[in-house]
This record gives structure tokens, sequence and C-alpha cells, in this order.
């Protein structure tokens, strides 16, 4: 019943009633569908209250123990996606055209930060498609997911301030994301190889620059001079896409080293 | 067939060169600021010509975002691995590093004009504005920008190096050597460079090297021999082919016949680190490597010999042998140290004696240089 009263949008009381009645059903997975938060995230009616007290009730509830030891944000659907996959997949493209209504009002970025706040560590749960996808990947190429969005210069725009502040939001909480290598169909890649593969402005390459040098994590390689199975770094996709000169003095003056590196077919960036 | 000898940069800007022949969106204008910094004072306080551009960018998202879309719009993901058919095969490749270091010429002038002008003229701001501002057309912008992608990923390696060895930073001279030095540039690349900064490439660096010494201490990669099994054939590896040969044709032709004499400060001379570097690149080619490469190595030994004849008898400091010995000295030495069994590494050092005895066979009498 909570799952089916997130699903059609319920009004925040009948809700919270529903959940205080069985708060453990908050982490019950629907065969082909999710918790009641993946139905929350997905539908256009509810609002951040409904999201904050879910969330809230998800935290209560704690990790371990006999109840399902994950965390409602972390568990992951028939496709593997968490609550924060679906929120970028299901509600960025109503996100961005409601920037351009007065009269539509979108608790996208209220509902995303409220999602990372409450479990920072989701943005980094792979998906089960092939490039094995984490939150902050989706966020980073979400204009994929607008395909409604039409190609103007200013709509362009948008959408780039859009994707800066999902990913802003997202490294604030978890600077770590930004040095994490996953597995993808091409080999190894980070949020960075993502962010100037699908040509995203250079305020939100600097981001994960930045973020990379402030995360704690000990990693071995800088995501800049990590590369794919065809040998290419972030640089070489910077070079061969034409992106900007800010892009690539940023990507250049971060690893120097990347500058004579040659991809499989001997090219180097330059 | 004449290549073009190109890395990602140069690939997608020839590209965009390509389409501006086609004459989709030439009408585009854009306005450069400049900016009175990029006029440098050189030590004995006059101006330099010495210009880099300043960003397109003016430090507005959305205005910076619309601009770059609309004179140099990025290729997509798909699309961005594909190396244009005349891009790989390029007669007139030449022509295109000519044109655009041209085109780089004028509009550095025409900035340099302009913060000029603007310096000693006016006094209200909104004319200061305006004389800042140079109008460039399509052509002209994605060349700039072009360049100050160039620039920065060569300064990126020049500040890198200069923090290591703690090298004195000299900009432009150092510029002009990095775009000569290492393997990641390409020639045309080198030669834009060289025709933009002339003073500087045949000025001397505090190791007394010009461009020359140094394009022939570039290391010839794997990558640049032609090979015999085939695999040369993909589009890639017909860009590299004699790739580091092409960059010293173009050293020698910018520069003048009193370049191949210049001295370094240990003494060597371009011939001495031209034969080490062919020596070390015939030790690490393959077995199934063309032999074109050997050609080349022998027409530009011969070249620098013809602009230097002395050079036959100047001895290679760090052997304390002429030229046609030390090819076999280094040669010894390096098969010595090397497992490579190449048919090719043991043809060229003999080569190199017989053509160097050859221009002058007095070189083995007992009263020559040893």
């Amino acid at each position: 019943m909570l799952a089916l009263s997130c699903r059609l949008g319920a009004p925040y009381d009948c809700v919270k009633e529903i959940l205080d009645a069985a708060p453990d059903k908050l982490r019950h997975l629907v065969d082909s569908r999710g918790t009641p938060l993946h139905e929350a995230i997905v539908c256009d009616e509810i609002g951040p209250d409904v999201v904050e007290y879910l969330l809230q009730e998800d935290e209560k509830l704690g990790t371990g123990g006999e109840s399902n030891s994950l965390r409602a944000t972390m568990i992951q659907d028939v496709d593997g996606y968490t609550p924060l996959h679906l929120l970028i997949r299901r509600r960025f493209q109503s996100h961005v055209l409601a920037d351009t209504n007065e009269n539509d009002k979108s608790y996208f970025i209220e509902i995303l930060e409220l999602l990372v706040r409450s479990c920072a560590e989701a943005i980094i749960i792979p998906d089960r498609g092939e490039y094995e996808e984490p939150p902050i990947v989706m966020a980073i190429k979400a204009n994929v997911y607008a395909p409604m969005l039409q190609s103007e210069e200013t709509t362009i725009a948008r959408i780039e301030r859009h994707i800066y502040d999902m990913v802003n939001c997202m490294l604030q909480h978890f600077p770590e994301a930004a040095s994490r290598v996953f597995n993808g169909y091409r080999g190894q890649y980070t949020a960075l190889h993502s962010a100037v593969f699908h040509g995203r402005c250079s305020d939100t390459i600097e981001l994960l620059l930045n973020a990379e040098n402030q995360s704690p994590s000990n990693v071995s390689q800088k995501a800049c001079l990590l590369g794919n199975t065809q040998g290419e770094l972030p640089l070489h996709f910077c070079a061969m896409r034409g992106e900007p000169p800010r892009t690539v003095a940023l990507l250049a003056k971060a690893a120097p080293e990347a500058i004579s590196k040659r991809d499989a077919s001997g090219l180097t960036p330059v | 067939m004449a290549f073009l000898f190109s890395h990602w940069l140069w690939i997608r800007f020839i590209s965009t060169l390509l389409a501006i022949e086609d004459g989709r969106g030439n009408s585009i204008t854009v306005s450069l600021n400049a900016n009175p910094t990029q006029v440098r004072e050189s030590d004995n306080n006059n101006r330099t010509r010495q210009f880099t551009f300043s960003s397109i960018d003016q430090d507005n998202f959305e205005a910076d975002l619309q601009l770059m879309r609309r004179i140099d719009p990025t290729v997509d993901f798909l699309r961005m691995r594909h190396i244009p058919i005349e891009v790989q095969e390029a007669p007139e490749a030449l022509q295109w590093a000519e044109r655009s270091a041209t085109v780089l010429k004028n509009v550095r002038d025409r900035l340099e004009s302009s913060a000029n002008r603007e310096n000693s003229e006016s006094e209200n701001a909104n004319e200061i504005q305006a004389g800042r501002l140079v109008n460039l057309n399509r052509l002209e912008a994605i060349t700039t920008l072009f360049w100050i992608k160039v620039v920065s990923l060569l300064k990126a390696i020049v500040t890198k190096d200069c923090s290591e060895c703690q090298e004195q930073y000299n900009d432009d001279l150092h510029l002009v050597r990095t775009a000569f030095e290492r393997g990641c540039c390409p020639p045309l690349v080198a030669r834009i460079v060289a025709l933009l900064f002339p003073n500087e490439f045949s000025q001397p660096d505090s190791n007394g090297r010009l461009a020359l010494h140094y394009s022939a201490m570039r290391p010839w990669h794997a990558w640049e021999w032609p090979r015999e099994d085939g695999t040369s054939d993909v589009a890639s590896s017909k860009l590299l082919n004699l790739e580091s040969a092409s960059l010293l044709r173009n050293a020698m032709s910018l520069s003048s016949v009193a370049s191949a004499k210049q001295k370094d400060i240990i003494g060597c001379l371009p011939i001495h680190y031209m034969i080490s570097t062919c020596i070390q690149a015939c030790c690490a080619s393959g077995r199934s490597c063309s032999e074109d490469p050997l050609v080349e190595m022998l027409e530009i030994i011969g070249y620098f010999v013809k602009l230097n004849p002395g050079s036959l008898s100047a001895c290679d400091p760090r052997t304390r042998l002429p030229p046609y010995l030390q090819a076999t000295a280094e040669a010894t030495q390096a098969k010595r140290n090397s497992s490579n069994t190449s048919s090719v590494h043991d043809e060229l050092p003999l080569s190199i004696v017989y053509l160097l005895l050859r221009q002058d066979p007095s070189l083995m009498q007992p009263t020559s240089a040893i």
C-alpha cells in the first residue's frame, strides 16, 4: 500500500499514516518496480516534503540488523537503478522545461539534495547497464535523458547550468566520487572521462578536477591519466571533440603528462 | 603521397577549415577583446611582438557557450573518432599551416595595434572598450581558438619541465623549443610556432641549442616507421609515418645555413644529435619495419653535411669522434645494450659511414681529425 500511495502521488498526510503503520515496508522491493522511495521519486506529484519524510524514516531504520541492511536510497531496482538514478532519468527533462515556464514549479534540485544529503554514497552505485553508470555519471550526461528539449542555444546553456548544479551538489556531499573508477564497455573510466566525453562545459570539468584534488581517498592514478581500452585519456576526448580552450587548458594544467600520451592509434592530443 | 602528420587537435582544426571552405557559416564574426596585459614588456622596456592571445571567453557562462557553439562547434561522441579522408591525404597540408600562420600574424598585429591605440589615445571608458575590440571573421576566430589551445598545451609541458629542473622560464623561447623537441607536437604545428616566433626560432637557449638541435634530438617513435606487414594502412598510421623526419625537414627549411654550424654549450652540432637519434631509432625498430626511414635519415644527414661541410671532421664531444666514427661507436654501444637483432639496425651505421666518407674520402687519411 505504501508503494501504491507513492506511485499515485498521495498527499503527505496519507503517505505518513501508511508509513508510520509499517515503516519496514519502506525497504520492501516490489518485483520489477522498486521500493516505495523509487515510486515516490518518479512521481511528478510527489514533492520534497514526502521525500524528506521517507528519507527520515529510512535513516531511522538504520543499516544492518534483522531488517534489510541496505538503505532504501541504495536499493537497486531490476535495472540496477537507485532512486537517484531514477530521479535524473525521469525528472530532469521536466525540470528543465519547468525552468522556462513561470507557472511550473520543479522540486528536482530540492529532492536531489535531500537524497544526496541523506545518503551520499548512493551517487557512486553503478546501474546494471553495459557502462555500469552511477548517478553522478547520469547527472553528467543528463542531456541524453531530455530528448524533447530543443537544441536552441539558450536551452543548451540552461541544460549545462542544471548539470553543473547537479554535479556540484553531489560533489559537495561526496567529493570522493570524482576519483572513483568505474568499469564500462570500453574499460575503466571516471566521472571526468564522462564529462569530457559528453562535452560538458569547462565549469563542470573544473568542479570535477577540484573535487579530485580535495578528495581524501587514496587513488593511485589521477583521473586525467587513466586510459580506456583505446588508450584514450580525457585530454584525447577533449581534442577529438574540439572542446573550447578553457577546457583544454584545465586538463593540460591538471596533468601535463597527458599531452604526450598516445592513444591506441598512436595519436597524441596535440 | 603527401602525409599530413596530424594529431587530434590538428585533425579537428583541419576538419573545421574544410567545413568552412564548403561555405558553411563563413559570415559569422566575433569580437576579440585585446587585453592590454597581453603586450608584455621586454627587459629593455620596449614592447615585444611576442603576443599571446587571450581566450575568446569573456567570463559569461551563457554568452561564452553560445559564442563557442556558433564559431567552433564541437563534434559529438559518435563522430569524434572519425578522421576525414581529406585530412588523411592532404597535398595542401603545408599551405594550411602557412595560411594559419599568416592569419595568426595578422590577428596578432591587429590586437597589438588595438592595445597600443588604447594606451596612447583614449581616456573615455567607452572608447577604451571599443578600442579594445578586434573583429574577427570565422576563419580568424577558429584559427585563433586553435592557437590558444596549442599554446596552453605546450605551456603546460614547459611549466612542468621548468618546475622540475628549476630552469629559468622564458615563455616564447621555451614554447618554440617544446614544439620541436616533443614527440607530441605535429610537424606542421611546430612550423606554425616557428613562423610566429621567428626570433625565438633562431635564438639559442641557455644550453646554446637552436630549434634545429632540438628537432635533431627528437626521438623517432615506433609509430613513425611504416610497417611492411600492412598495418600502416590504417588512417592513424598514415598520419604518423616519418613524422620526425618531416619535422626536421620543416626545421631545416626555416633555419639559416649558420644554424647547422651552431655548437651548443657542450660543443655538439645538430648533425651529432641527428646521428645519435638515428642509431637509437634503428635499435628500437622492429624487423618488420620498412626501410623508408633509413633513406630519410641518410638524406637528412647528407643535407646537414651540405649545409656545413666542416661538420664532417668536427668531433662529437661526447664520443670525441668525428661523425662517421661516432655512428659506428654509438651503434656498437647500442647493440651491446639491446637485444634487438633487426637487420635495419645493422645497415644504418655502415650506410652513414659510407655516406660521410663519400663526401670527403680524405677523412680516412692519417692526418684527419682523430
